[in-house]
């Protein structure tokens, strides 16, 4: 029994594992010192967590490339077995869109000439570039996503992200071959918004549901149960009339706000790259 | 030594790492059509936890702070974050470790779902100073619950993993 003691301590006391316990107190103290370099001074590590970031994106990639060929086989199979069905309610809307392509023509025409005639200054071109989503960050305080594109394709900070239905989020970070997205619906994003009917502005707030709120809207508002929102461009950060969602309660004088873009089910988005 | 038998010896030397580092892909890879992202379960954290628990000379503080450095930038957390977390969990594990192993199966549940539940309601008390933001206690329950419901199966496969790679090899291991 003494001996058996003796030997319990000898081993917790051993030199191997003073030498354990010292490098593992050692490694929290560096990792103490990373996020409070981090949170005081970000431009210290930014060399550090760029090249991080870049290869966790790298990795992510290739480690999600069977999980793309399996879901792009299983849509594949999918889309083989409803080709007929598809054709017929693919021609009735082909006829449908040619009716809306000759009446966007003429009023693309009118607009033309009657912006000619008042001189009004030519909208900024902005060009987008799409990207693959590689990462999501999962956690209850964050709500963004790595995205496989950064310095190298022209992303950075405050570009807007959008999907073929309305707008992602912006970009908060941007690395050399990746960047990282600010989703709507993080508790961070502020997003300036106008009613489409209504032409009353607020502020899309996320508080990390996939239903933001509307902040900064008045007691007697014309905003209704659902309207359609679009960015106001106010700001200057996100570009006009990016289509965002709809309103979909008016809970308490806070509105909330079904977005267009589900980010679950994303795979490509495209960033808007503002031309100074 | 033969080929096949130089793979079986470096598999058993990197499962733990190899094993966390899978888990942390299935983590941080978009998960179509799912919306679990806020309530995601910790199951990196689980596999360090029965690493630590049952082999930890196998896998050492440095491997789990360069894991951790790596999720950071998977995840896009404030860099040292996961480390911080991981290398704690692997320090409160290690004092108890020799009672928790002696137990059985029900105490390192018991232990484990202690130890995630500590480690979240520290990280939900500093985010909150740090982003000054107050976030809500469902999701993270949620985490929690998720988390410690899935330790069975976690350890199960980690168990099974280790005896059939050890059951093929053994003879190579002892002899190396």
């Amino acid at each position: 029994m003494r001996s058996k003691r003796f030997i319990a301590l000898r081993t917790a006391f051993s030199p191997r594992q003073a030498a354990g316990q010292g490098l593992l107190l050692a490694l929290i103290g560096v990792s103490v010192s990373l996020v409070v370099i981090g949170q005081a001074r970000p431009e210290w590590l930014m060399q550090t967590r760029s090249a991080l970031t870049d290869v966790s994106a790298s990795v992510l990639s290739v480690a999600k490339s069977p999980v793309t060929l399996a879901r792009g086989v299983a849509a594949d199979v999918q889309s083989w077995i409803g080709v007929h069905e598809q054709n017929a309610v693919l021609t009735r809307q082909n006829a449908e869109l040619m009716k809306w392509q000759a009446l966007a023509k003429e009023l693309e025409a009118e607009n033309h000439s009657l912006r000619s005639l008042i001189s009004v200054m030519p909208a900024k071109h902005n060009e987008t570039m799409t990207v693959r989503i590689v990462g999501d960050a999962a956690g209850p305080y964050r709500q963004s996503a790595l995205i496989e594109g950064g310095a190298n394709l022209g992303v950075a900070r405050d570009h807007a992200v959008i999907s073929p239905v309305g707008l992602v989020g912006r970009v908060v970070e941007s690395f050399e071959r990746s960047a990282r997205v600010l989703l709507l619906t993080d508790i961070n994003s502020r997003v300036p918004v106008i009613g489409e009917a209504s032409r009353e502005r607020a502020m899309l707030s996320g508080d990390n549901t996939t239903s933001p709120v509307l902040d900064y809207v008045g007691g007697n508002t014309r905003l209704s149960v659902g309207e359609r929102l679009v960015t106001s461009g106010d700001g200057g950060f996100f570009p006009a009339n990016i289509p965002i969602g709809v309103i979909e309660s008016m809970d308490g004088g806070r509105p909330r706000v079904r977005l267009f873009a589900e980010w679950s089910g994303l795979e490509w988005v495209s960033v808007i790259r503002r031309t100074e | 030594m033969l080929l096949q038998h130089r793979i079986g010896i470096i598999t058993w030397r990197l499962l733990p790492a190899l094993t966390v580092f899978a888990l942390m892909l299935v983590v941080a890879m978009p998960k179509y059509g799912l919306t679990l992202q806020r309530i995601m379960p910790l199951l990196p954290l689980l596999a360090i936890s029965y690493w630590s628990l049952y082999r930890p000379q196998m896998f050492g503080a440095p491997t789990i702070f360069v894991l951790g450095l790596l999720y950071d930038g998977m995840t896009g957390s404030p860099m040292g974050w996961h480390a911080l977390w991981w290398l704690a969990a692997r320090m409160l594990l290690r004092h108890a470790r020799q009672q928790i192993r002696e137990e059985g199966f029900v105490v390192a549940w018991i232990a484990v779902a202690l130890l995630t539940f500590v480690l979240l309601s520290l990280e939900w008390l500093i985010r909150i100073s740090m982003d000054h933001a107050v976030y809500s206690l469902f999701p993270l329950l949620m985490q929690w619950a998720l988390t410690v419901a899935l330790y069975p199966g976690i350890h199960a496969t980690l168990h099974a993993l280790e005896r059939g790679i050890h059951r093929r090899y053994w003879f190579v291991l002892k002899a190396g």
